[in-house]
């Protein structure tokens, strides 16, 4: 008797109504989604913006990857797993050993070989390339195959965020036969990857179509495949996704995600602070912003607490200069709220503001241009942080110009501050691009030898712990200097219908399709075929 | 007749080039570069000096303003080449030809559809004077004129979606492919714009037919024991539509570049929408290329009005 309680409790336990059962994945039907925009290029080098990024993931993959998890927020700790490699070495600080997953094929059934490793980097590398992301391999003295499954990657010296450039999306493995045969990018037949889904079409106009690669080495999609639409209207996606066109939809504020969650119910959703954060840039060359107690009253004067609640209903986050507050590194929360600054209420924080202008000369009050573009997040930030400023007697005019000229003023230096979106989703060519001297984004044009070398001891420090250790340092030196005044992290909206499973929120800017071979569809979703 | 119209084709051709001069000029006076465009990609994007070097060298960018001109318009004229498309690398004509079907069959139905509403409305509402039709009617137009026609779009998908679970098929099919789906396509873009534009032709319309009833020669067929009907359309309305037929034709030429924001929020591919994203790339070539496009399809229609009118007018056909 006991023993066939036993055996029915286990029974009952595999069953599909126990409420403790797997749920058993479901193999077919084809997802559907929007792009905000088409790839410029199916040229993955040279079509590095987001937008090429977003329509290449499913078909590219890098040696390394990051822990994309659905439910899990992999910007906290920038795990990383293996992907293309299987193992690696690093037997001493500039050296490491990539041992490639054996049994990878391409999309066109070719083996991928040590040989499509070396040249895919180096391609990467090479200047004349113009490949947009050449960056991600900064430091990178050579690389050599050793035989068919190792690669050999040699650094000039110590270089800390090598494996995690690896890791980046852009940093992809190409086919190098494809590139012998003149084909390499060249429309839908040269582009070939050895990603879970392969490019079936494209169409600027219209859509682009991944089916499943059945050969996929980390086993067959369980989805056809994916359509993803390019739809540029937010209303007409919105729309979309109520009318089960769109399987998921990224939203960027609560209105938004409340209307189409209303619409749509039991549909599954999200808010996260994006890792893009905003700040106050200045040119810190010249006055009022040469003098750093102007810079350290208008970081006093922010209330970034009633930002996130005015700007995206309480979804978002509150980041120290430099890094982006998702990440373990950036200062914990809970301390930075208690800092000047940072902390509420900000009867104190003003007062010290109005001191320190008075200070420097500008008791009477100090006016200046703020600019921004006159799209996205950008001017409804610029236009609440103006009015903050102005309880420190700091008159902010606002110029909101065209994203084109924005670029060509920013990089003319032909502004007194701009509201910059930053993305510190890699912190150290975030770090290098606008707080060095020698940094390529380093409009504000900072010069603080001090900062250089904080900012090249944490690139050669390969122990995790240390490296933690001077970015803080980091940190707290740039809460002293205030070069660049961050204001907030905003936050956006995931949501899903039910009956899709296993899709990762890439928490980017536009969303990535990280994973594709694992998501799949239940019994829920519409009937579609592949196009 | 003949040399009326040998004269309006000869001064295309002026009238082209200060156009092309003018776009070409306007844009490089925008700020804002285009090989900067291309390679920084983004608000916090790193861009390589010596890349963006290279790129401008290769677009023609490093050439003085006068070179980059003359080559131009030498390819054009000589090849019939408009150019690269400087942010997807694909020929400029191809794409014009690819989304300019799009766009004007957006244009042909937002004119059929405001006409199908615009000429009842407004024959019904001058026959019916002062009546409840009238006042209906003026209602109707002036709704059409106060609601943008972006606005009646977003409406349109974002109910059409709650209330059917309805969306319209994204993209473009060509009629003749599949009729079906390409009605459903530009049914609700066509109707979101007719019904703002038909406001106009209405009015119009309206106000043409109450001078034209009140003629002697309106009084003539009624005391010939005409029917109503034979009246209002075989007599009064032709005299009537001469104007209308002149705005429509015009506003049919500004349509061309008044579907942008439509094109949008239908996700319809057309010639507006490519012009928006080129001018926010700064994709020389292209905007030149469609703005030359759109200018020469605006002059050819308004000559084709003009000969419209004097088709339908024998007397300024008879005075030419």
């Amino acid at each position: 008797m006991r023993k066939l309680i036993v055996v029915l409790a286990v029974l009952s336990w595999m069953t599909p109504w126990s409420s403790g059962a797997m749920e058993a994945k479901r193999d077919g039907g084809v997802l559907q989604l929007a792009f905000w925009a088409p790839p410029r290029s199916l040229d993955y080098c040279k079509s590095g913006n987001a937008f090429g990024a977003q329509a290449l993931v499913p078909v590219y993959e890098g040696l390394l990857s990051f822990d994309y998890e659905p439910g899990e927020d992999f910007r906290k700790q920038h795990r990383l797993v293996p992907l293309l490699a299987e193992r690696w070495e690093q037997p001493d600080d500039t050296t490491y050993i990539i041992h490639l997953r054996q049994g990878v094929k391409w999309h066109d059934g070719k083996p991928l070989t040590a040989d499509d490793v070396v040249f895919s980097l180096n391609y990467l590398r090479d200047a004349k390339n113009a490949c947009t992301k050449r960056g991600n391999l900064a430091g990178v003295k050579s690389v050599e195959k050793v035989d068919a499954a190792t690669v050999k990657i040699t650094t000039d010296g110590p270089m800390a965020p090598l494996l995690e450039n690896l890791a980046q999306r852009e940093t992809s493995i190409f086919p190098k036969h494809l590139h012998d045969a003149g084909k390499l990018f060249q429309g839908a037949e040269g582009t070939v990857g050895t990603g879970p889904m392969r490019l079936r079409s494209f169409d600027r106009n219209e859509k682009i179509v991944y089916e499943a690669f059945p050969d996929y080495w980390n086993g067959k999609p369980h989805l056809d495949g994916i359509v993803a639409y390019f739809v540029s209207e937010p209303q007409a996606r919105l729309a979309g996704f109520v009318a089960k066109r769109f399987d998921f939809l990224r939203v960027p504020d609560k209105a938004q995600h409340d209307a189409a969650a209303m619409q749509v119910p039991g549909a599954v959703s999200e808010g996260f602070p994006s890792s893009h954060g905003y700040a106050i840039y200045m040119r810190v060359d010249r006055p009022p912003f040469d003098d750093v107690r102007v810079r350290q009253a208008i970081h006093l004067a922010l209330n970034r607490q009633d930002m996130v609640k005015a700007l995206s209903f309480g979804v978002g986050a509150i980041n120290p200069p430099g890094v982006s507050a998702v990440h373990d590194w950036a200062i914990p929360e809970a301390e930075l709220l208690k800092l000047p600054g940072y902390r509420v209420p900000k009867d104190e924080d003003l007062a010290e503001a109005r001191r320190l202008l008075k200070e420097a000369g500008y008791g009477d009050g100090l006016t200046f241009s703020i600019k921004a573009v006159s799209v996205w997040q950008n001017p409804r930030i610029a236009e609440v942080a103006a009015r903050q400023l102005k309880d420190v007697g700091i008159t902010a005019k606002l110029d909101f110009v065209e994203a084109g000229q924005y670029f060509a003023d920013r990089r003319n230096g032909n502004f007194e501050a701009l509201l910059n979106g930053m993305s510190s989703d890699y912190i150290d060519a975030s770090l290098h691009q606008y707080y060095s001297s020698k940094g390529r984004g380093n409009e504000a044009h900072i010069a603080d030898p001090e900062l250089d070398r904080l900012i090249e001891k944490q690139r050669q420090t390969l122990d995790e712990k240390e490296r933690y250790q001077i970015l803080r340092q980091i940190q707290e030196y740039l809460l002293e200097k205030m070069y660049v005044v961050p204001t907030v992290e905003l936050g956006f909206f995931w949501i899903r219908h039910p009956y899709v499973h296993d899709l990762v929120n890439s928490r980017s800017t536009p969303a990535m399709l990280f994973r594709a071979g694992d998501i799949w569809l239940d019994e829920r979703a519409p009937e579609r075929t592949l196009p | 007749m003949l040399r009326y119209i040998v004269h309006r084709i000869s001064m295309l051709v002026p009238v082209l080039f200060v156009v092309s001069l003018t776009v070409f000029a306007l844009m490089r006076m925008i700020p804002g570069d285009a090989a900067l465009l291309i390679v920084a990609g983004g608000e916090d994007a790193l861009y390589d000096p010596a890349v963006l070097a290279a790129l401008r060298e290769k677009l023609g960018l490093d050439k003085p303003y006068a070179v980059q001109y003359l080559e131009w318009i030498w390819n054009i004229v000589r090849h019939g080449d408009m150019g690269t498309s400087f942010w997807t690398g694909e020929p400029v004509a191809r794409e014009i030809m690819r989304r300019l079907p799009i766009t004007a069959e957006l244009a042909v139905g937002t004119v059929i559809i405001s006409l199908l509403i615009a000429l009842p409305a407004g024959i019904l509402s001058a026959v019916r004077q002062n009546s409840f039709l009238d006042y209906s009617g003026r209602f109707l137009s002036i709704a059409g004129l106060s609601m943008p026609s972006f606005w009646i779009a977003t409406l349109f998908i974002i109910y059409a979606a709650i209330w059917f679970s309805y969306l319209p098929p994204p993209g473009y099919t060509a009629p003749w492919e599949d009729p079906w789906v390409n009605f459903q396509q530009f049914i609700l873009p066509c109707i979101a714009m007719g019904f703002h534009d038909s406001a106009r032709s209405m009015r119009m319309t309206r106000s043409q037919m109450l001078e034209v009833v009140r003629q002697d020669y309106i009084r003539t067929a009624w005391a010939k024991g005409l029917r109503e009907r034979s009246i209002i359309v075989r007599h009064a309305l032709r005299n009537a539509m001469i104007p209308v037929i002149t705005v429509v034709g015009i506003d049919f030429g500004y349509l061309l570049g008044r579907t942008v924001v439509v094109e949008a929020v239908f996700s319809l591919p057309g010639l507006g929408s490519l012009t928006l994203s080129a001018i926010s790339h700064r994709d020389y070539p292209q905007i030149q290329g469609n703005v030359l496009v759109i200018a020469t399809m605006f002059l050819a229609i308004n000559f084709l009005v003009d000969i419209l009118y004097a088709v339908i007018d024998p007397r300024i056909r008879y005075r030419s």
